[in-house]
């Protein structure tokens, strides 16, 4: 695809901020839908993408350690002229996204199966970066997705 | 996650109402589907046709079914998108979750494996549990005459493995998906039992693997039918395939010249 096909001009973001919860992860994940739908990504790859941040959302309330109640995830989703940059920030206790251990491809027999750990393989599979970062006290995660790649 | 369940044939059917199986929802739709098993539902059919966004939390929700039904059991998932089956993909699970097209195809093939499970649980895999095996139509399976002389010797599933093999064979011409049984295996092709009815000259995609360590996947095409029995040839079988099958059947590949007696 190119940016051509795009309905959103390049230089434009926006931030989300969401509560650090499970069931509120789903919010960002119809919001980025209708972006990346507008940026004229395929309908598979518009899931693909959906997922990855959902994943990353889920892995910080999950990992990070946050307050119930009060914590939030912040997103900035950011429209470049050859790339979509996704950067997560929150101020849970450091973790080394792409240091997780992830459910590895040589499990094939049931018993053995994890039931998780999957989400770095998915955010890694979709994306073109991902980087990790902690800087002043804060967590950033940033997934890049390249238009032409 | 709102699920509505029916029971056909003896199968517990559970339909996925919601659109999403995503974190918001994996929890509570797993001890659902966890009640109906401790119920005493060992063989389930998921209905994901209404589905169309499944995360990796929800995948693991389905992976706790599986691992909860263990051995005893059987998980048929049908009505995959195009888009959760990507994940599938992505995530290497569309070999570990049995598939079906629509919601008979999926009642047929559990029942296919709990018949066999059956016999299995009376005294082992053998040919007569094969021929108590209901066909497409009603006929029971007979001995294969062999006395045709082979290019490849083959051998037999038991001496390979203590447990059946099975695969998917996926009918080019129609699309259609089922599991077989293979008899036996040679580097040429494979002998195969199947519900599913193949016609000669029939392409199919088969899919499966031997043992732990080697998994294949080929295209070969229907040779000879006997009442519900397939002998399968492999077309252009991959160079990983023929090494193994060689290996394992003690084949000596020979070159032309070497050929003439």
């Amino acid at each position: 695809m190119t940016f051509e096909n795009s309905t959103i001009a390049p230089g434009s973001s926006i931030i989300f901020r969401i509560p650090a919860q499970l069931k509120d992860t789903r919010l960002l994940g119809y919001s980025v839908h209708a972006l990346f739908h507008n940026l004229g990504f395929s309908e598979k790859m518009v899931y693909q993408l959906e997922l990855a941040l959902i994943e990353a959302a889920n892995n910080i309330v999950k990992h990070a350690g946050l307050a119930k109640d009060k914590a939030q995830i912040n997103m900035k989703f950011a429209v470049k002229y050859d790339k979509v940059v996704c950067t997560f920030i929150d101020q849970g206790k450091p973790v080394d996204f792409l240091l997780k251990e992830s459910a590895n491809d040589t499990v094939k027999y049931v018993g053995n199966l994890p039931v998780s750990k999957r989400g770095l393989l998915i955010v890694c599979d979709v994306m073109d970066q991902v980087s990790y970062k902690r800087t002043n006290g804060k967590n950033v995660l940033t997934l890049v997705k390249y238009f032409t790649r | 996650m709102k699920i509505e369940t029916e029971i056909t044939r003896g199968i517990l059917i559970i339909t996925c109402v919601d659109s999403r199986l995503d974190a918001a929802v994996a929890q509570p739709f797993f001890k659902m589907i966890q009640n109906h098993i401790d119920k005493g539902h060992k063989h389930l059919v998921i209905d994901l046709s209404n589905v169309k966004f499944v995360d990796s939390t929800g995948l693991g929700a389905l992976v706790r079914c599986l691992k909860e039904l263990g051995s005893q059991g059987q998980l048929v998932l049908f009505g995959v998108g195009e888009l959760v089956h990507s994940l599938l993909v992505m995530t290497q699970m569309d070999n570990i979750f049995a598939q079906a097209k629509g919601k008979t195809e999926a009642i047929e093939l559990l029942l296919f494996n709990k018949k066999r499970f059956a016999a299995k649980a009376a005294g082992g895999f053998s040919t007569d549990g094969l021929a108590s095996l209901k066909m497409e139509s009603g006929e029971e399976i007979q001995e294969v005459a062999s006395g045709e002389r082979r290019r490849h010797q083959r051998i037999h599933h038991k001496q390979i493995v203590d447990e059946d093999i099975i695969v998917y064979c996926t009918n080019t011409r129609t699309g259609k998906r089922s599991t077989a049984i293979v008899l036996n295996i040679s580097p040429g092709g494979l002998l195969l039992v199947s519900p599913t009815k193949y016609m000669v000259d029939d392409e199919c995609v088969v899919q499966g693997s031997v043992g732990k360590n080697f998994k294949f996947k080929e295209l070969v095409v229907v040779r000879q039918v006997f009442e519900g029995k397939y002998g399968l040839e492999f077309m252009k079988a991959a160079p990983e395939t023929t090494q193994f099958l060689n290996q394992l059947t003690g084949a000596v590949i020979m070159g032309k010249g070497q050929m003439s007696t």
